[in-house]
């Protein structure tokens, strides 16, 4: 596999423009051959690109010193710009966990502001640089995401009208059974770059209506 | 209007007594319009009078709050107690004014309206017809149909169709459960994704434009006019790939089952085609 994408470890500088002109060259090269690395400098884009939509993103300050509480000092800043070393079996969690921070707040502004969400990984400070804990949590936190954004939803469902809480439950329903079939998929070849990006894209389609759901139980 | 019916049908059992507003005033030129209705119906319409005028049908309990905060005008049903009923409201609004509707249970439908526009509800279909300039549609059950539309364009369903005719502009549609169809659209930014639905782009592919179609259980079909520069890009895991024979399509990477590209023209565009189980077609028209 190495041999084949001898690149992979080199694609997050590319995509940040960071390679010298020369490996930048040769990289190219080998993109014009290679759909898989294509595909991932595809993925590391709109990884890059999603963070650069939560920069935007500026919680509520009064949610901050919730979050600032539970990340506490494990989370290192990482000003934008900076280098994304994400490796292909990252990137389903890393491109999952750049709207954790949408699903946080909105699960924060449920619980008041000073019960902090279990979790958020990825989060944007007042002054607006994001604030990441590192990419190997992302899995985890998603997961925790997953969980504390369900809970809300559970305690408060009855704020919202039945049907339309049917509506929602079916749809993660369905959701959940595209994530359960991405996975079957992705561990019969774990290398596969469209499954990977398939994953991650339907994990993110989960937590944006996990996200949705909670705003409206919050705004009802 | 199932919704609409339903309701009427429960205020009518319930002996509610309706009652009419109709007011018309003058507004500004940068005048916006911000109305929200809990449940029932809201028509807007674009006309050429530099006036708006508000008719609403309503409980006889309710009133319909007009205020102006700055250059937003809002309207909104009122009660002394508890929540307003059902309100049907049928606004004018100057063409070119920037609009936005908020409800819960409630059918939109906008016409003629040039402004930007955002329409968000939770139970009812948003429609609009004539939109002018960005549009910002938003709904959890209900059916989406837009038509028209420049700049940035946004429609975010949960269940239900999504139908979107006459675009200009920078399109993301997304849903959940659901067919995504767009036809008659000319953009060099195209992002569409259901999770269970078909989509259809039917519309131009432009020199350095990126358009993207994803679905997971459903079919993709491209149709484009022969001779456009792109680079195609087709993935599936439980699918099938066809292309008219007008294209020529000659596959220079193939792995079977998962990623494949070709090239049509320059290469120009780049054309992401991926659906997880279903039929990918490139189609000529």
């Amino acid at each position: 596999m190495t041999n084949r994408h001898p690149w992979m470890a080199r694609l997050s500088e590319y995509v940040d423009g960071e390679l010298p002109a020369d490996e930048r060259l040769a990289l190219e090269r080998h993109l014009e051959t290679c759909a898989d690395c294509r595909a991932t400098v595809t993925q590391l884009g709109r990884v890059r690109d999603l963070a650069g939509t939560l920069a935007d993103r500026e919680p509520p300050r009064d949610l901050w010193p919730g979050i600032e509480a539970r990340i506490g000092g494990a989370a290192r800043v990482l000003p934008f710009g900076r280098r994304w070393t994400l490796t292909m079996p990252q990137l389903a969690a890393a491109a999952a966990l750049m709207i954790v921070v949408g699903a946080g707040g909105a699960a924060l502004a449920l619980r008041g502001t000073g019960t902090p969400v279990a979790g958020p990984v990825a989060v944007v400070a007042p002054s607006g640089d994001p604030t990441v804990i590192p990419a190997t949590a992302g899995a985890a936190s998603y997961d925790q995401a997953v969980t504390s954004l369900g809970r809300v939803l559970t305690e408060h469902r009855d704020r919202l009208d039945p049907a339309t809480v049917r509506v929602l439950e079916q749809s993660l329903q369905t959701i959940d059974r595209a994530i359960a079939r991405a996975q079957e998929a992705l561990a019969t070849d774990p290398n596969d770059a469209y499954l990977s990006a398939h994953l991650a894209e339907t994990m993110r389609q989960k937590l944006n209506l996990m996200r949705r759901a909670a705003a409206l139980v919050a705004a009802s | 209007m199932m919704l609409t019916t339903a309701t009427l049908a429960i205020a009518a059992l319930a002996g509610l007594q309706q009652q009419q507003t109709d007011t018309t005033f003058a507004v500004a030129a940068n005048a916006r319009l911000r109305l929200s209705n809990h449940a029932g119906t809201v028509r807007v319409t674009g006309g050429d009078q530099a006036t708006m005028r508000v008719r609403a049908t309503h409980g006889s309990r309710d009133h319909i709050a007009i205020t102006t905060r700055g250059t937003v005008i809002h309207i909104e049903a009122e009660r002394d107690r508890g929540m307003p009923n059902f309100v049907e409201y049928e606004v004018t609004v100057p063409r070119g004014m920037a609009v936005e509707l908020d409800g819960v249970e409630t059918e939109m439908t906008v016409e003629g309206v040039g402004g930007d526009l955002s329409v968000a509800s939770v139970e009812g279909g948003i429609t609009v017809r004539g939109a002018g300039a960005a549009v910002d549609l938003n709904t959890v059950e209900g059916d989406i149909s837009l038509e028209g539309g420049r700049g940035r364009i946004s429609v975010s369903g949960v269940e239900g169709t999504v139908t979107v005719t006459g675009a200009r502009g920078d399109l993301t549609v997304e849903t959940v459960e659901g067919d995504i169809t767009l036809d008659g659209v000319e953009s060099t930014n195209v992002d569409l994704s259901t999770v269970d639905g078909d989509i259809v782009y039917r519309g131009t592919v432009q020199d350095g434009g990126r358009y993207r179609l994803t679905s997971h259980d459903g079919d993709i079909e491209l149709g484009v006019a022969t001779g456009l520069n792109a680079t195609v890009s087709v993935a599936t895991f439980d699918g099938s790939f066809e292309a008219d024979p007008a294209f020529r399509v000659q596959i220079s990477e193939v792995r079977p089952g998962r990623r494949f590209s070709f090239t049509l023209g320059t290469g120009s565009a780049r054309v992401e085609l991926e659906t997880f189980d279903g039929e990918i077609r490139l189609r000529s028209r």
